[in-house]
């Protein structure tokens, strides 16, 4: 067997928070120069694990070693002398500054008695560039008048700087057009040629299969499979991201509701296109729930964005029960009875000093108000109705919205929603990082509601809740609608594979 | 969970800093004549215009913005109602234009905040210029002298059962600015502008008409504290409202307005008007020179800001 080297080695890292276990035994190798993916579903513990590499997350001593040499004690300091460099998911670029000061930002090895050497520093930013194939760019341009997919490899000429032995890639083509996709793998490659060995962390499995030497899948805390691509296949990658669990749970399976399709639709969106998504179709019916699958990036929530009234349409019709209507403001969206719970709950969704009272009739203020006076009573009528009905767990109406957990501020915001008596209900993610119970307690609200002859789209990174929850579900990929899957049936493994 | 009767300290530490320094110059000043009826009323009528414009830079900085701009305006509208009163003698038509005056200047500061999206910070910095500018321009830096018994009556000296008519119109303003930013859906939609405007953009708020109206409301009450000055001191001049950025500021701060949105307080900002007004009175009664008072006021007022911005993080 051929002497392999490794750049890093983990053995049996244990990591937890608040005595939640997030890393069990994990075990982790990257071979000295190959490109190795890390797969895993959102929560698998991917972004713990990278934290432990770049000594962010403490670990026990000795179970990391980075070529061959292992630590008492291991922190960023340690990371940072072993080489290891990381690029994280959004960008941490400083808009306002140029290419190159970005480069260098905190890096000042070309300052003579503290005066920085801007010729030098445009200089040694064109090398980094050039060594990830970009030749045509003006250094001095600032970093809001690039796209983002140059911003993504200015991103990794920054972590170049550095002189890294070791990359971590956490999603980069996460919001890139596929030509950028193609620069992006070129500029991989060519780091690799340079014997800088690379961990690249992607929801894409196409991309694990044409670009990596290797492959670790985490599920729930634990490596499941590590090897070489060549030894497996997207379909087996899938299986040990799902694993058992998909197996049951079932809940919802049996309810799929089979819709009379000569019935004019709630909404309809036909041939819309905007600066982001293109000719985009599809109809809601009352009382369904609608999936829209895809992966970040794709164009789920630009959809849900243009529905909402917060982007105009290029061109194309919207139409409500059957009528052409124009939406170009969130006003006009709740005019139309159309209501969206936000991708972001802490900082779309609520005001969190705001009480759960006040949260609940942002969106009637006009309707709860004589003249100009709020009518308090049928405020606290709300509150008092929404708060049971959605068990919110609280000390009363009263309570800041900031004082809630994850799953209860969800639950806000849903509320939110149908206090506005809407007809389409938008949710984007609304079951990201709660808990099951809320979790099943806001699916059977949404049941409900659609039960009443309203319609919902569903937008979830987790393709298992799309697959059960809904009863049709629109593939979404490279900004448009790419087909159309009635949900009799439909599994998660099958949705993974119809994103990529 | 958190028990919320704990959080609510901030609402309360301005009173007892009200009262802390009251009783301290009761007891220093006492003898100097501090509480009698007179010197206390003098403090409310010197106090009411910083009152009155405190009120409406609460709503500004509600919404997380800043109107620099106000101190401006006050002598803008003063001159504006003085000279069409000296012209037409019509009480009125001389208020309503003063009134308008100072509005239309609220008016184009919100058109830039909340329409074109350029900081207040910038647009009412640079209106202060133009505003003041055209004071001096249009006065040829000279006073604009009101000889009208009644007007002086109602706006500023009069006194309607030995109470200042002053301190009438510091108590209409803030009756009226409580109900309006606690009671009113304007009042809830400020707040929550300026506590998460993306949230409250996507509940459906307005904001940049929200950002719009609560301009021209402070640009108003500016305008008013103007034509009330005009009134006390029987006259107009450009240099009117130049000193009050600073306590208006201050006095909306330590009343627990958060300088940073989302939490608005009235009656706080009104007191903290009252205890720059009771600072100011207590250094001038301890006969301290100009320059002693400037620096002590200073001291005071950073010390207080302090004292409430601590109380709040906790």
């Amino acid at each position: 067997m051929k002497q392999e080297r490794f750049a890093i080695k983990i053995e049996n890292l244990n990591i937890s928070f608040n005595n939640v276990t997030v890393l069990k035994n994990a075990n982790f190798s990257l071979e000295e120069g190959e490109i190795h993916a890390l797969a895993g579903k959102n929560g698998a513990g991917k972004s713990t694990l990278m934290k432990a590499i770049t000594g962010i997350n403490p670990s026990d001593k000795h179970c990391i070693k980075v070529f061959g040499k292992s630590f008492d004690k291991y922190t960023t300091k340690e990371a940072l002398d072993s080489k290891i460099a990381m690029v994280y998911q959004d960008l941490s670029l400083v808009k306002t500054m140029s290419i190159s000061q970005n480069i260098f930002l905190n890096n000042y090895s070309f300052s003579k008695f503290g005066i920085l050497n801007d010729a030098l520093a445009n200089e040694k930013s064109k090398e980094l560039l050039a060594s990830l194939g970009m030749f045509d760019i003006d250094v001095n341009t600032l970093v809001s008048d690039i796209s983002v997919g140059e911003a993504q490899l200015v991103e990794i000429a920054k972590a170049l700087a550095n002189e890294p032995k070791i990359l971590i890639l956490d999603e980069p083509t996460a919001s890139l057009t596929s030509g950028e996709v193609s620069n992006l793998f070129e500029a991989v490659k060519m780091l690799q040629a340079k014997g800088i060995s690379i961990v690249y962390i992607t929801h894409y499995l196409d991309d694990i299969m044409s670009l990596c030497n290797g492959v670790s899948v985490l599920r729930d805390g634990r490596i499941i499979s590590s090897c070489k691509t060549e030894d497996t296949s997207i379909e087996q990658m899938i299986a040990d991201m799902l694993g058992e669990d998909n197996l049951s749970e079932r809940k919802w399976r049996d309810q799929k509701k089979s819709i009379d399709k000569s019935e004019t639709p709630l909404l309809e969106l036909r041939d819309i296109s905007t600066s982001y998504i293109n000719n985009i179709n599809l109809k809601l019916y009352k009382g369904e729930i609608v999936g829209l699958a895809g992966l970040l990036g794709s164009g789920r929530t630009e959809i849900l964005d243009l529905i909402y009234g917060l982007t105009k349409k290029d061109s194309g019709e919207l139409l409500i029960k059957g009528n052409d209507v124009t939406i170009n403001s969130v006003q006009d969206a709740l005019k139309n009875k159309i209501s969206m719970s936000p991708e972001e709950r802490r900082t779309q969704g609520l005001v969190l000093e705001f009480s759960i009272k006040h949260n609940l009739v942002m969106p009637i203020l006009d309707k709860i108000s004589n003249m100009f006076m709020l009518n308090t009573k049928k405020e606290k009528k709300i509150a008092d109705h929404y708060i049971p009905y959605l068990n919110i767990k609280c000390n009363g109406a009263e309570q800041a919205a900031k004082y809630l957990s994850g799953g209860n501020q969800q639950k806000i915001v849903i509320g939110k929603c149908l206090a506005s008596k809407s007809n389409i209900l938008l949710l984007n993610d609304p079951t990201f990082g709660i808990d099951i119970q809320s979790k099943l307690q806001i699916m059977n609200i949404i049941k409900e509601y659609v039960k009443e002859g309203n319609c919902v789209i569903f937008v979830s990174s987790e393709f298992k809740e799309i697959a059960d929850f809904c009863d049709r579900t629109y593939i979404v990929k490279k900004r448009q609608i790419v087909k159309e899957l009635i949900n009799d049936g439909l599994t998660e493994e099958k949705l993974l594979q119809e994103v990529q | 969970m958190v028990n919320t009767k704990s959080i609510n300290w901030n609402d309360y530490i301005i009173y007892i800093v009200f009262i802390a320094i009251f009783v301290f110059f009761a007891v220093t000043l006492g003898d100097k004549g501090f509480l009698s009826t007179q010197n206390l009323m003098n403090i409310i009528r010197q106090t009411t215009m910083i009152g009155i414009m405190a009120v409406g830079v609460t709503f500004v900085l509600s919404t997380a913005e800043i109107d620099l701009s106000f101190g401006s305006i006050v002598a803008l509208s003063a001159i504006v109602c003085a000279i069409v009163l000296e012209s037409t003698d019509n009480i009125v038509l001389s208020v309503l234009a003063g009134l308008a005056a100072g509005t239309l200047v609220g008016a184009i500061n919100g058109f830039f905040v909340g329409y074109v999206n350029i900081p207040s910070f910038l647009v009412t910095l640079g209106m202060t210029g133009i505003v003041a500018g055209i004071s001096r321009n249009i006065t040829d830096l000279r006073s604009i002298p009101i000889d009208n018994d009644t007007f002086s009556f109602i706006f500023g000296n009069g006194d309607v059962a030995n109470i200042s008519v002053l301190s009438i119109w510091l108590f209409s303003v803030g009756v009226i600015g409580a109900v309006l930013l606690n009671k009113t859906s304007f009042g809830r939609q400020v707040l929550a502008t300026g506590g998460n405007m993306l949230s409250a953009i996507y509940s459906g708020i307005n904001v940049s008409r929200i950002k719009m109206q609560v301009l021209m409301l402070n640009a108003f009450l500016a305008a008013l504290a103007g034509i009330l000055y005009a009134g006390r001191l029987e006259g107009a001049r450009y240099s009117l409202g130049e000193n009050d950025l600073m306590m208006v500021i201050a006095a909306v701060i330590i009343g627990g307005t958060s300088l940073f949105g989302g939490k608005g307080r009235i009656i706080g900002s009104i007191i903290g008007a009252l205890l720059m007004g009771i600072i100011n009175n207590g250094l001038i009664l301890m006969a301290l020179s100009v320059d002693h008072q400037m620096i002590l006021r200073g001291i005071i007022i950073i010390l207080a800001v302090t004292v409430m911005m601590k109380t709040e993080k906790k």
